[in-house]
């Protein structure tokens, strides 16, 4: 029978782990399974669609034709609801089973909300998929204003396409850190000069405490500060959150993320992880850490999946500072406080 | 981008609903102001176990025929969505059920099959009807809620066919329908829109939903028949259950016949005395008529015969569309025995067509076959409710001379012999089968035959101006025509728009009326043209054959044969390789 390999998430980590393992095994079984129903694409690039000038055809990972020439089963639209590590199964939430012999985990994360602004999530929007994007590009024309808050990549990201778009914006941030991971302070300055030079009003120190919708698109935020600010698009972000509910009751071992030792296996053979949603112990810091960022995402599901078809294994190599693309410059960041 | 056209196909086993799944579709597709045609495909057995399918093209322009591929496919039953997967657009959206209630493997999963291009969703179609109703059925319902959604459509179109529907079945049948169709409508927020429809033009005059039968009883009916007499045979049954119930409201009468034999018989018998009267069958009916239509051509006496092509021959593919019986509807009679036939291309069409038949077929004396298929009559379409309105009566040429001097069979300039419903006091009103003379006694001298035989064929040069002229489209000039009839002059009508936008130098003619030949229009087409090439789907080439041998032309044949209707797709394959550039 042939070897069958499973992936979970077609963001960057997935693509070039299936990459990867085709690239040493030619006759084995590769399928992504992927929770949205657009095709893989860049995340980072939403910016851009906002913008309108890309279309979600020009922020694919791969081109169309990729999948079928690489011999990949894209599994678009389905979700993975648990994980049999002694069975060797993932189990879809369409009641099917996959079998594998090697399971990659690249499920990435999502933007949570503050928790004491959950109550009013209806009126914030969001920006971590492609329809998110679509929905703000089509809301640009008739949005005036807009209160952002958060200290994130895609808090930054949709403050610099707002403003670039003529919105009014207002980016609040809890704490004098204005990206996550942190930049060192010299950065941390630069990137406020940069945000402010923009025409964005930059509130730092403060936080966002209520939210009313005043008429039907148009909101009231008011800050902790007493402050109010009226506009027609809020955001805000608490920070980010690794996708790996569905294996809590796996046996495979969880902290935010999936822990991973240096070769990106999770604490059960065979299982592996990448990207956003893995935890790679960290000696300099001597935890262990989540990875962000499409680079770091790509490196790793590389790395991940020549593992998983290789017989040697291959450790990864933990870069001290990167540069990210912020507010449409490249900034060094560490991964770590 | 939005798209100007889907085709959702809904497939499921017997009573899974995959029929009124795509009327429902359809219906409040029209409400929204689309195009819809419908075309059901089901099993030949009475009772069904296999597979139905029922497939819905939406667009916002009118459409006569299948798409080329089918971008929506609504899977009731999981193992035929599996088979089924293989026909979908490279691109297709696919709607399962995802809670079969056992775990399955992949080999037995819809998404599995899916391609990497295709866009398979679960939904849990069986639960939720279960847990809304307590019972399996319903589940359609739930999958159309969710097609709507997918598609950005509103619900109220679709709440306002659910009550047309079920609102005679009782408040709680209604509101456990609409309940089902929002359990869909919000099983899941749609991430990124895959397939979207451009929005139809603003709904103008009232369009009704209706198929090739439907059409042609109301065509019937509004065209002053009185008697129908038949046998039933897919795909021309739906026909006679129609009228069964429709004609007696008005007067007339329907009798289901012992066979099709009896049928004919009883038909002519009802045109003799003076009454509109039809049949419809298929085929294998349409060969057991034979004689007596033969009969018809010899006593001068009307007839209209609705034949619905199947796949043949024999019993054949009782379910499946064919154009293979055009030969035996022209050539089906022994002796020289010329009769009208008419095929209409679609369905609005089949109304006017099967009126012009009882018109002409009164006023000149002579069977009229119309030749329709399984795919005009059993599919459906939205049509203006105004086109079947028209209304028609007597063409009949009465005598009105001395009772004395009747001849029932009087030589004329045009042919027909004026006409008197036998009993007619004082008239001696004398018929037969027998070659027979003026007065209708039997008479076998060669010059009476030679007189007779030349009058029965004046006839079908008076009636032309009474019959659908052959239709062009395209440039006069054209170095290319392409001649195509009946059900698929739809998809050879796209194929060859198509083949326009290509630069391609095309003239189309739509034939209506086989025959006669509208010889003059016909003649001149043909001279014009560099290349002919004839389209049809069957084996044979019968109207390429005839025409050839009519006209002394030489011209290429394109045969679809297959069971299925062609797709503008396959004709646009077959033909532009022969194409004159």
């Amino acid at each position: 029978m042939k070897r069958s390999f499973v992936i979970v998430g077609a963001g960057v980590a997935g693509i070039s782990a299936a990459k990867a393992i085709r690239a040493v095994e030619r006759e084995c079984e590769i399928t992504i399974v992927e929770e949205g129903i657009a095709f893989p694409y860049y995340r980072a690039a939403l910016g851009e669609v906002v913008l309108g000038k890309k279309g979600p055809e020009e922020i694919l990972i791969e081109p169309l034709d990729f999948y079928d020439r690489a011999c990949l089963r894209l599994r678009k639209g389905q979700r993975v609801v648990s994980v049999s590590v002694s069975g060797r199964y993932v189990y879809l939430s369409n009641n099917e089973r996959l079998r594998f012999d090697a399971l990659l985990v690249a499920t990435g994360r999502r933007e949570v909300i503050p928790a004491h602004l959950k109550k009013y999530a209806p009126h914030l929007s969001t920006f971590s998929t492609l329809e998110d994007a679509l929905k703000i590009r089509d809301a640009l024309p008739s949005l005036k204003a807009a209160l952002l808050r958060g200290k994130g990549f895609n808090a930054l990201e949709l403050a610099r396409v707002l403003v670039k778009s003529g919105v009014q914006v207002t980016l609040v941030t809890p704490d004098k850190r204005l990206y996550y991971p942190a930049l060192p302070d010299d950065e941390n300055e630069h990137l406020r000069n940069l945000i402010r030079e923009a025409g964005i009003q930059l509130i730092e120190g403060d936080d966002v405490n209520r939210v009313e919708e005043k008429n039907k698109g148009l909101y009231s935020v008011e800050l902790l500060s007493g402050k109010t600010v009226e506009c027609g698009l809020v955001f805000a972000s608490g920070g980010f959150a690794p996708n790996v509910s569905f294996l809590k009751n796996s046996g495979i071992y969880l902290n935010q993320g999936v822990i991973v030792d240096d070769y990106l296996q999770s604490t059960e053979e065979g299982i592996f992880a990448a990207g956003d949603c893995a935890e790679i112990y960290h000696p300099s810091i001597g935890r262990y850490w989540v990875n962000l960022g499409h680079p770091n995402a790509a490196r790793q599901g590389e790395v991940a999946g020549r593992n998983m078809a290789g017989e040697a294994m291959e450790r990864l190599e933990i870069e001290k500072m990167r540069p990210y693309t912020i507010f449409g410059e490249q900034l060094y960041a560490r991964w770590w406080d | 981008m939005a798209r100007r056209q889907i085709t959702i196909q809904t497939c499921g086993g017997a009573g899974d609903g995959s029929v009124a799944t795509g009327a429902l579709i359809a219906r409040a597709a029209v409400k929204l102001g689309y195009s819809v045609l419908v075309y059901d495909t089901f099993p030949a057995e009475i009772r069904g176990f296999g597979k139905t399918i029922s497939e819905v093209r939406v667009s916002v322009e009118e459409v006569t025929a299948r798409a080329d591929a089918v971008d929506v496919l609504i899977g009731l039953n999981n193992v035929f969505a599996i088979e089924q997967i293989k026909t979908l657009a490279e691109d297709a959206v696919i709607i399962y059920d995802s809670l079969p209630g056992i775990t399955v493997k992949e080999s037995e999963s819809v998404p599995h099959f899916a391609g990497n291009y295709m866009s398979p969703y679960g939904v849990p179609l069986e639960h939720t009807a279960q847990r809304v109703t307590g019972r399996k059925l319903g589940k359609n319902v739930v999958a159309v809620g969710f097609l709507a959604k997918l598609l950005g459509l509103p619900k109220e179109p679709f709440h306002q066919v659910l009550k047309e529907l079920f609102l005679r079945k009782g408040e709680k049948v209604l509101s456990q329908n609409i309940a089902l169709f929002d359990e869909g409508y919000a099983y899941e927020e749609v991430e990124y829109r895959l397939i979207e429809l451009e929005k139809a033009p603003p709904p103008g005059e009232e369009r009704v939903i209706i198929s090739g039968n439907d059409a042609m009883t109301r065509a019937a009916v509004n065209a002053s028949l009185a008697v129908f007499a038949g046998y039933p045979i897919t795909p021309a049954s739906k026909l006679m259950e129609n009228l069964a119930k429709e004609l007696p409201r008005y007067g007339g009468i329907v009798v289901q016949t012992e066979d099709e034999i009896a049928a004919i018989g009883a038909v002519t018998g009802a045109w003799f005395a003076g009454k509109r009267a039809m049949t419809a069958t298929s085929g294998p009916g349409l060969s057991l008529m034979s004689e007596i239509i033969n009969l018809g051509v010899m006593t001068e006496t009307p007839l209209v015969i609705v034949n619905a092509m199947r796949g043949g021959p024999s019993t054949g593919l009782p379910t499946k569309v064919e154009q293979a019986d055009l030969n035996i509807a022209l050539w089906g009679g022994h002796g020289d025995s010329p009769r009208v036939v008419l095929a209409p291309t679609n369905i609005a069409e089949s109304y006017a067509v099967l009126q012009d038949a009882f018109d002409v077929a009164e006023k000149y004396q002579t069977p009229v076959i119309v030749l329709t298929d399984k795919f005009i009559a059993m599919s459906h379409t939205s049509v203006p409710a105004s086109i079947l309105e028209e209304k028609r009566g007597s063409t009949r040429l009465e005598y009105t001379g001395p009772p004395e001097a009747y001849r029932r069979f009087a030589i004329t300039e045009t042919g027909v012999s004026p006409w008197v419903v036998p009993g007619t006091p004082g008239i001696s009103y004398t018929t037969s089968g027998l070659e027979h003379d003026e007065t209708g006694a039997p008479g076998y001298d060669v010059p009476n035959h030679v007189a007779m035989t030349e009058k029965r064929f004046r006839k079908f040069r008076a009636m032309l101006g009474d019959l659908p002229a052959p239709v062009f489209e395209g440039p006069e000039d054209g170095k290319n025509l392409v001649v195509s009839w009946g059900s698929s002059f739809g998809a050879v009508e796209e194929g060859v728009k198509r083949l326009w936008n290509d630069g391609y130098s095309i003239r189309l003619c739509k034939m209506t009326t086989i025959f006669p030949q509208h010889e003059d229009v016909m003649r001149g087409a043909f001279e014009r043209a560099e290349k002919v090439i004839v389209v049809e789907q069957n084996r044979f080439g019968q109207l390429a054959k005839f025409l050839k041998g009519y006209y002394g032309i030489s011209a290429d044949e394109v045969h679809l044969p297959g069971g299925e209707p062609p797709s503008p797709g396959e004709v646009t394959e077959a033909v532009k390789e022969r194409l004159l550039v």
